[in-house]
């Protein structure tokens, strides 16, 4: 896809410098693409789980109607009056949500779409990913603080325990995908996952590693059972009480974004990203050309679509099962189960690489 | 700025507060997430229904007392129905003794699922919410066939009911009962089997006997710290002495047991009503004394007081009337306002997220507090 | 049992019409006769249902509903207190459910409890100028209207 858009660009004849500012604008805008599609689809498959506790009818659930009013309900939002309490810390007030949308911008142009549209290939991508989630926990923190009102600086408080406790166990997790891919940048780890199609996948050497990341994934974007910074009934919406208008709508976005990149991010590490689980692509019919490159492309992003939708839905329904968890014992939960389950994770990714090093990994 | 971590932050839940219990104000005094102190004020809520009866004729205060908890209005439509008809020796045929007790168990389970929706849904998970919503909704459907109306229903009146019970309405009772018997045993199941349900509510909020006698708390929240308290069993008043039920009692007094006595108190009701309903399939009889003119109720000077076990607790109607045909004094023994007195000592040095597994659990509803 | 209450101010003693049994004390010792019951090894009347108030024309009659979960009985004991300067004892260290209750009848007759801790308003808002279930409260001229900027 960057080989035809480069194409593209230089057949306009500008300077040097000009083709690049070009090319990498014209990326960006489709990350910010991919971005308001994955922030909508993350939220229709939520209200399409919560419909169906209700029971209504499948042509209720699947409406036009409905994806519409997600987009109307993010959209009245730019109209409406930004109101900035008194108290409050007002340069960090405003910056906290534009340090959100970074981050997952960041994010999302790390990431392998399909084998040559990748805008950040850098080789230590992983390090890169474990610092942009910190950021987005620390701007979610100075959020709420700088708001300087209880509800928000009790969620603010809750959720930087909740930072401490969980981050360790995901660096734990990365590097046990670092052993098996023996790299850090996202394009290589999903390669070396196409050797034997759906076995040679991380998560049949690393399954301990992808429970833990899975717990993770879901409390990093503060999703029951792990949602003790923005619950309802015990703070009235924590971090995000003060917000309205323009900041709420970005805060809003980047959550929902950040829920959807997370799982794509399990997807590339442990399910093989845009590789197909039989090897063969619907692309293989056509010999080679600018069609098979065109099907090649989509199919790939499609599956990297599907299976991040597969785990979104796993990730809604245990959200609406479980009661969520008090904060008073998250520490101990993250020191007492999920540091040594990693640990041992790694344990046993590196016996499975010095046995089984050539022929399998 | 000062720093956060030494002061001790004042925060309020309420009135307006996103979880369902009323209008009620938690001041809570927080050192970190440790709670300090709290204090619970009331009267957001406060209508004056104590008065209003000072000012209106038995009859007319009649759909006043409908009113006061929108969860149980079968309950104290029969405590004060039972207390103008012992001041004036008004008696109630049988079928019509049989019809009340059946409504008032039905209201007992359907003021029991909602507790349980909303208490589950304030702990975090959406999907018991709505399970025990869809159940409840099927009895407002039936409530609704019979009285005209899903909430304050209005159906009680001296001497009887209103109108009678056609085979109708008793099927469709029986065919609840029967879909209603296999879901309570889910519900319970849901509850005894969920591990974060668990370490959320076991342990926490002990109530010890001496503790729940002194602040005179009923139902369900005495009977979970041992007590055998049930007015139905004791004292019993309608038809309650010759139907056969039994009474839940747990021992532990935390957050969990009471919640699971509810539940075993739904199951206890539903036997309730299908006794009820057999026997009115079966009888004929009046469902209303049609001796009694309620617009000439003139009783003498005197004091009545009705006792009736409600979802929540025990609730008294006292009854002081004067010769004239509006009362003198009515006074309503309610059992929420004794559940919130006992807040502050259970939330003292807890920590703030136990907050709502407490408070929710002793299932408070603040309109029937505030009157 | 008749004996024993004698050493008590008894002044009346009546069934009221649904069984229960009304004595009437007189205000000085009313808490004794109150701790005596609780106390004792017959009558063990350890939960206190409610404390009610009403406003006869010449006193304001505070009744105390106890119960007995021995002997399964029920018992009202009345004291009477003057309309103009309403006093009475609390019974808040026997019964810590008698709070809330003594609060309200302070809120609504006017009636002030020597010894309760936290004596204020329950019900009506704390701006609020007079009683509102005494028999001569005026709804027009006896009502304000504040915005409450507390807490």
């Amino acid at each position: 896809m960057e080989f035809y858009l480069g194409k593209m660009i230089l057949s306009l004849n500008l300077q040097d410098y000009f083709t690049f500012v070009v090319l990498y604008t014209a990326e960006f805008l489709i990350i910010l693409f991919f971005l308001l599609i994955s922030a909508f689809s993350a939220d229709y498959a939520e209200k399409y789980i919560f419909s169906l506790l209700k029971k209504k009818n499948l042509s209720a659930r699947l409406n036009v109607c409905n994806s519409l009013k997600i987009l109307a309900n993010s959209f009245k939002l730019f109209f409406k009056e930004i109101i900035v309490p008194d108290k409050s810390v007002k340069i960090a007030f405003f910056l906290a949500p534009a340090i959100l949308l970074i981050s997952v911008l960041f994010i999302y142009s790390l990431i392998p779409y399909n084998t040559d549209f990748c805008v950040n290939k850098a080789d230590s991508g992983l390090v890169s990913l474990i610092s942009l989630i910190l950021l987005f926990s620390f701007g979610i923190t100075l959020g709420g603080i700088s708001s300087n009102s209880n509800f928000s600086i009790l969620g603010a408080m809750r959720h930087c325990v909740q930072l401490i406790s969980f981050s360790v166990p995901m660096i734990l997790t990365f590097m046990g995908v670092a052993v098996l891919s023996s790299s850090l940048s996202f394009p290589q780890i999903v390669i070396s996952q196409a050797k034997y199609d759906i076995l040679s996948w991380y998560i049949f050497p690393s399954f301990l590693g992808f429970v833990v990341f899975f717990i993770i994934s879901s409390a990093i974007v503060n999703r029951s059972p792990y949602n003790f910074s923005n619950a309802k009934s015990e703070l009235a919406d924590g971090y995000k009480t003060e917000y309205s208008g323009v900041n709420l709508a970005i805060i809003n976005l980047s959550e929902f974004s950040l829920f959807f990149i997370i799982n794509m991010i399990s997807v590339i590490l442990f399910f093989g990203g845009f590789l197909s689980p039989f090897g063969v692509y619907v692309a293989d019919w056509f010999s080679a050309g600018s069609f098979y490159y065109i099907i090649l492309t989509v199919e790939q992003m499609f599956w990297l679509f599907a299976k991040t939708i597969f785990l979104i839905f796993f990730t809604l329904l245990i959200q609406t099962a479980f009661p969520r968890l008090k904060p008073v014992n998250l520490a101990s939960f993250s020191w007492k189960y999920l540091i040594p389950v990693s640990i041992i994770n790694i344990l046993i990714v590196c016996v499975i690489k010095i046995v089984f090093g050539g022929f399998y990994v | 700025m000062k720093p956060i971590c030494d002061s001790d932050m004042i925060i309020n839940i309420g009135p307006q507060s996103p979880a369902l219990y009323g209008s009620m104000k938690l001041a809570i005094k927080l050192n970190g997430e440790i709670i300090k102190s709290v204090e619970s004020v009331i009267g957001y809520n406060h209508r004056g229904i104590e008065k209003l009866a000072e000012s209106l004729t038995y009859l007319q205060y009649l759909p006043v007392v409908n009113k006061i908890d929108y969860l149980s209005g079968f309950m104290y439509m029969e405590a004060y129905c039972s207390a103008v008809e012992k001041l004036c020796d008004i008696n109630v045929p049988e079928r019509a003794q049989y019809i009340r007790v059946m409504l008032m168990e039905l209201n007992r389970i359907s003021s029991h699922l909602f507790y349980l929706g909303v208490y589950l849904s304030d702990l975090g998970s959406k999907a018991q919410f709505y399970f025990a919503f869809t159940l409840r909704d099927e009895i407002l459907h039936i409530l609704q066939d019979i009285c005209g109306q899903k909430i304050m229903q209005n159906y009680f009146v001296f001497g009887g009911v209103k109108h009678d019970l056609d085979l109708n309405a008793l099927n469709k009772i029986c065919d609840f009962c029967s879909s209603f018997s296999q879901k309570v045993k889910e519900l319970e199941n849901l509850i005894i089997d969920n591990p974060a349900f668990k370490a959320r509510t076991k342990g926490l909020g002990i109530i010890t006997k001496n503790k729940a006698l002194s602040y005179s708390l009923t139902g369900a929240n005495l009977r979970s710290a041992g007590i055998n308290l049930d007015i139905r069993k004791i004292k019993p008043y309608l038809v309650y002495d010759a139907l056969e039920f039994q009474v839940p009692i747990d021992d532990s007094g935390d957050c969990f047991s009471r919640c699971l006595l509810r539940i075993r108190e739904m199951i206890e009701s539903l036997k309730i009503i299908r006794q009820c309903s057999r026997f009115l399939i079966k009888s004929s009889g009046e469902y209303k004394n049609n001796d009694v003119n309620p617009l000439q109720i003139h009783p003498q000077s005197n004091t009545v007081i009705s006792h009736v076990e409600s979802p929540r607790g025990i609730i008294s109607c006292t009854i002081i009337s004067d010769g004239s045909d509006k009362p003198s004094r009515v006074k309503w023994r309610t059992p929420s306002l004794y559940s919130i007195q006992i807040l502050p000592e259970l939330l003292k040095n807890r920590y703030y997220s136990d907050i709502t597994a407490i408070v929710g659990s002793l299932d408070i509803v603040v309109s029937e507090a505030d009157r | 049992m008749e004996t024993e209450y004698s050493q008590f101010n008894i002044l009346n003693k009546q069934t009221t019409k649904c069984g229960i049994e009304k004595i009437t004390v007189d205000k000085c010792c009313f808490k004794k006769f109150i701790s005596h019951l609780k106390n004792s090894a017959e009558f063990e009347a350890n939960i206190l249902y409610s404390v009610m108030a009403c406003d006869t024309s010449d006193c304001i009659e505070l009744n105390y509903n106890l119960f007995s979960e021995k002997l399964n009985r029920y018992l009202i004991i009345t004291v009477l207190t003057d309309r103009n300067n309403p006093v009475c004892d609390t019974v808040t260290d026997l019964y810590k459910s008698a709070a809330f209750d003594e609060r309200e009848i302070f809120d609504m007759f006017g009636v002030f409890f020597e010894g309760h801790k936290n004596l204020t308003r329950l019900l009506m808002p704390n701006s609020s100028v007079g009683n509102p279930l005494l028999k001569d409260y005026n709804f027009q001229k006896e009502r304000s209207v504040h915005y409450e900027t507390d807490l």
